[in-house]
């Protein structure tokens, strides 16, 4: 691929987005202007109409006879009260008489039926004779709420009271609470009456006192107002926004041949793509960005109008920016690839509406009340980033869910990239025709390698596969890992190198290396994790990752014989990761070079470990087997080192002694003479492999 | 390369789901030497024309530029073709200008070559007038000259012009052929399709054609007139089209 030529192309199609009016619009002066106009008018708006509500006089109607100091105490709280105004005779005679008795109070939420009981008391109260002759007097305004006195209250000391308002009329809602709230004052007013005149102490009846205090700080408060909508604006914008671009440089070139003359110029259709999709993230990226600023700007300024105090920092919305790009890649190359099947600009429209909507619709479960990032929604594409938005927003963002919804993320958009690049390989689709599923995913076609593309959409494919399985509940562990290791590890390598028609043991490097890679591979599985482990004194890991780690090598399990977890969590990682990791991804990143291949491979097996915690150790790991495949060109020693590694550290977990010294000593960490010990023995074993290169 | 020939095709075969497009066309273009390819509509000229430009692969077949096999080394092959075609427009929002300094950066011309080329034919090609207006302002044979000019850049050493004065008016076609002609006397080789019989007399120092994907006569206008025994070129095309 030539740099020269994607930046080309990548200049070219900026060029021309910004020359697009529609483009510019959408992506820069709607987000500047829109935000601050609805935003900023709407919440003015909303506090005029609330003070104008505060301060209005409130219409109630008084029905029945009026309690002693009651009417004065509502017309003090500026309640506009009318004395059975509006209340038909007969119904008033009714009343009076003490034909009526208080609404039944509504079921609690535990109990099983309160549904359904909340339902009949509604209905039974919609038709109550009172409710009756109230509604219409609500609904057309007559008044704002009808207050019902019930007789009696003199004679048995509690004065039942009715409030029948309207729902759905904002002034009538906000008038039943005001009432709500003098009434309580006006029970208040008597107890206090009846406490003195019964030589009471002063507040003996109300029994329990009670105030509530907001412990959330400022930041936090300011955040969680600004959660609940910006994930799922700024998602849609991140859909939206390469939506037209990605369509119009696919679908609109085929339309006006221009696909056809880029294609005959001396170009390779991978840095097409790339050019491609490199503006179109470009474009989305600057949307986000204007959008970001001007959403943080009209938040920060409404809050300061509503006296919130401070509001959040331009690090909290730089963040935000960041876990946005993954999956800006992936809407960017989604559409990217989607185009391409289009036949013209409203054909493509037609097809990447659906999926527009798809990545975008998910996202506003950030709206939903309590839904939260964990384990499950780490691995959801765009609600992942979605939740964790809204979870660094309001300051609750853990390290090990970044780094998995970015992980994910990035896997999601790889796999996009890499079928929009399979996309842009297929001329007839290019040209203007059709192209058959097979051919488009190559079934059949007779490789004769596996390509760097290919092994990363095995590693994206896996990772996907091990996140969702890892997530089964139901299954027991022991059996759990098994099937994770060989069902979702080494089941789709074996067959990816069969549906190719490759020959499995050349293509995975099965072969045997000879006697002294093998001793390197001894070597380093004895050495490798005690040397790693001086990384774990930069990082340390928090202690639930220990005890999960624990439970993952089910060390917490009596009843596994330890033959079995050896079987489990140290031969069979051996074996299957091995395969897929080094025989056939770092044996596809060969061409890549040395480096190249054993830093990518390494990188890879460190990011599948999916702990942010583990990074550095796996990382070293995967650097030093890679080393070894590297060498000799077998996977065999790999798989030697790999075991030991997993297995020593069942062994250092289980075996009481080593475990009682680590206790006695209080260690937290491997002691640093046995970690530069294994350094040692580790380079030697690296060396070894190097020093003689001994075929079989 | 040898003996002159720039562009060569033997055997091609392309065929669309159960649609043999093209089957089995062999012909050769020699340097300073004009080919017309004429065919009835869906005869599988673009089609063709599209394989020897790199655009599509055949399913079988070779295609060789200046000695270079189109599918073991395409980007050295496409790098000696200049492809027209009479229904491609241009960037809308670029002006032609830019239009040919973005295909010279594709050509790999190095920027002060490009940016004299790309003079060189505004002039040339008489595009001073509309050379900095974007292109969606331009009428269709401005267009169709910035086409030329793309086509043009890099001074290729082959021509395909897939029925390049389509749509377009009388002095603009002119403009066209008269173009072409001069490319052809600079000894570039040029494959040209239309359906246009004059274009072919005036232009074609040899022509193939073809009909439902299959060659039906190749040779100069006087041969395949005289192996006919028809009076002119129309008479001879329907009767090798068997009408």
């Amino acid at each position: 691929m030539r740099r020269s030529i994607v930046r080309a192309i990548y200049l070219k199609e900026l060029r021309e987005t910004l020359r697009d009016r529609r483009t510019i619009t959408f992506m820069l002066v709607l987000p500047l202007l829109l935000y601050p106009m609805l935003i900023i008018g709407m919440s003015r708006f909303q506090q005029n109409l609330e003070k104008e509500s505060a301060q209005r006089t409130a219409k109630v109607l008084l029905w029945g006879e009026p309690a002693p100091g009651l009417l004065e105490l509502l017309r003090s709280r500026n309640f506009d009260v009318a004395v059975n105004q509006y209340l038909p005779g007969g119904l008033g005679e009714r009343l009076r008489m003490g034909e009526f008795s208080q609404f039944e109070p509504y079921p609690d939420a535990e109990d099983p039926d309160a549904d359904k009981k909340m339902e009949e008391l509604r209905d039974k109260a919609s038709n109550h004779p009172l409710a009756v002759a109230a509604r219409p007097l609500v609904l057309d305004r007559k008044t704002d709420a009808v207050l019902v006195l019930l007789p009696g209250g003199a004679k048995d000391g509690k004065q039942e009271v009715m409030i029948l308002f309207d729902s759905v009329r904002q002034d009538s809602r906000r008038v039943r609470g005001r009432l709500g709230t003098a009434l309580d004052e006006y029970r208040k007013q008597l107890l206090r009456a009846r406490e003195e005149s019964s030589g009471l102490e002063k507040g003996f009846t109300a029994g329990l006192g009670m105030e509530s205090r907001d412990v959330a700080p400022k930041l936090r408060r300011s955040g969680f107002s600004v959660s609940i909508t910006l994930p799922f604006v700024l998602l849609a914008i991140s859909a939206t926004a390469g939506f037209y671009r990605a369509v119009e440089t696919t679908a609109g070139e085929k339309e006006r041949n221009t696909m056809q003359t880029l294609l005959c110029a001396p170009v390779r259709p991978l840095e097409i793509v790339v050019g491609k999709f490199a503006a179109i993230a470009t474009i989305t990226l600057i949307a986000a960005a204007a959008n970001i600023t001007s959403l943080g700007l009209t938040f920060n300024n409404v809050s300061r109008q509503m006296s919130q105090g401070s509001s959040l920092g331009p690090s909290q919305y730089v963040l935000v920016f960041v876990v946005l790009v993954p999956v800006t890649f992936l809407t960017s190359a989604l559409f990217l690839a989607i185009g391409v099947f289009a036949k013209d600009f409203r054909d493509g429209q037609n097809l990447a509406t659906p999926v527009m909507m798809l990545t975008m619709m998910p996202a506003a479960v950030t709206m939903l009340p309590g839904v939260e990032a964990n384990m499950y929604t780490v691995f959801l594409p765009c609600v992942n980033v979605a939740l964790l938005i809204k979870a660094l927003l309001v300051g609750e963002a853990q390290p090990d869910f970044i780094f998995l919804t970015l992980v994910s993320s990035a896997a999601y958009a790889t796999l996009a990239l890499l079928f929009a690049a399979r996309v842009f390989e297929r001329e007839n689709l290019l040209t203007g025709g059709k192209d058959t599923f097979r051919g488009l995913f190559g079934f059949g076609d007779k490789r004769r390698e596996v390509t760097p593309s290919m092994a990363f959409a095995m590693f994206c494919g896996v990772l996907v596969l091990l996140f969702y399985g890892s997530t089964v509940p139901k299954i027991d562990i022991r059996f759990l890992l098994v099937v994770t290791q060989y069902g979702m590890i080494l089941a789709p390598v074996v067959l990816a190198v069969l549906a190719m028609k490759l020959p499995v043991k050349e293509t995975l490097s099965l072969r045997w290396p000879g006697w002294r890679p093998m001793v390197a591979g001894v070597l380093v599985g004895l050495s490798a994790g005690s040397a790693a482990s001086l990384t774990l004194r930069l990082l340390p890991p928090p202690e639930s990752l220990a005890k999960s780690l624990q439970k993952v090598m089910m060390l917490d399990r009596v009843d596994i014989p330890i033959a079995w977890i050896l079987f489990a969590v140290s031969i069979s990682p051996g074996i299957c990761e091995e395969l897929l990791f080094r025989g056939f991804m770092q044996g596809a990143f060969r061409k890549l070079g040395m480096w190249a291949s054993i830093g990518l491979s390494a990188f890879l097996f460190a990011v599948a470990h999916a702990s942010i915690y583990r990074m550095m150790p796996v990382l070293l790991l995967g650097l030093a087997i890679g080393w070894l495949f590297w060498h000799s060109k077998s996977v065999l020693p790999g798989m030697v080192a790999h075991a030991l590694n997993n297995g020593l550290a069942v062994a250092v977990i289980s075996v009481p002694a080593i475990r009682d010294y680590f206790v006695k000593n209080k260690l937290q960490f491997l002691p640093l003479e046995w970690s530069l010990a294994g350094l040692v023995v580790c380079g030697v074993g690296l060396w070894l492999v190097v020093s003689r290169n001994e075929s079989a | 390369m040898t003996n002159g020939v720039r562009l060569a095709c033997a055997e091609l075969k392309k065929q669309f789901g159960a649609v043999k497009a093209v089957d089995e066309i062999s012909f050769d273009v020699h340097a300073g030497e004009i080919v017309g390819l004429l065919g009835p509509n869906g005869a599988g000229k673009t089609t063709v024309l599209r394989m020897l430009a790199g655009i599509l692969t055949p399913d079988a077949g070779e295609v060789r530029v200046c000695g270079y096999d189109m599918q073991a080394s395409p980007l050295e092959a496409k790098r000696r073709i200049g492809f027209l075609s009479g229904d491609t427009q241009l960037y809308m929002r670029l002006t032609p200008r830019e239009v040919l300094l973005y295909f010279g950066e594709l050509f790999e011309l190095a920027e002060g070559e490009r940016k004299q080329r790309a003079e060189e034919l505004i002039r040339l090609l008489d595009m001073t007038s509309f050379a900095d207006r974007p292109c969606e302002t331009l009428s269709a044979g401005q267009k169709q000259r910035a086409n030329i000019a793309r086509a043009f850049l890099h001074d290729p050493e082959i021509l395909i012009l897939d029925e390049p004065t389509t749509a377009l008016d009388i002095l603009s076609g002119k403009f066209i052929v008269d173009a072409i002609r001069s490319q052809r006397d600079n000894g570039k080789a040029v494959l040209f399709s239309t359906h246009i019989m004059s274009e072919a007399e005036y232009l074609c120092d040899r022509i193939v054609m073809i009909h439902e994907g299959r060659k039906a006569e190749e040779g100069t206008q006087a041969e395949i007139i005289g192996r006919s025994g028809a009076h002119n070129l129309t008479d001879a095309f329907l009767r090798a089209i068997g009408e």
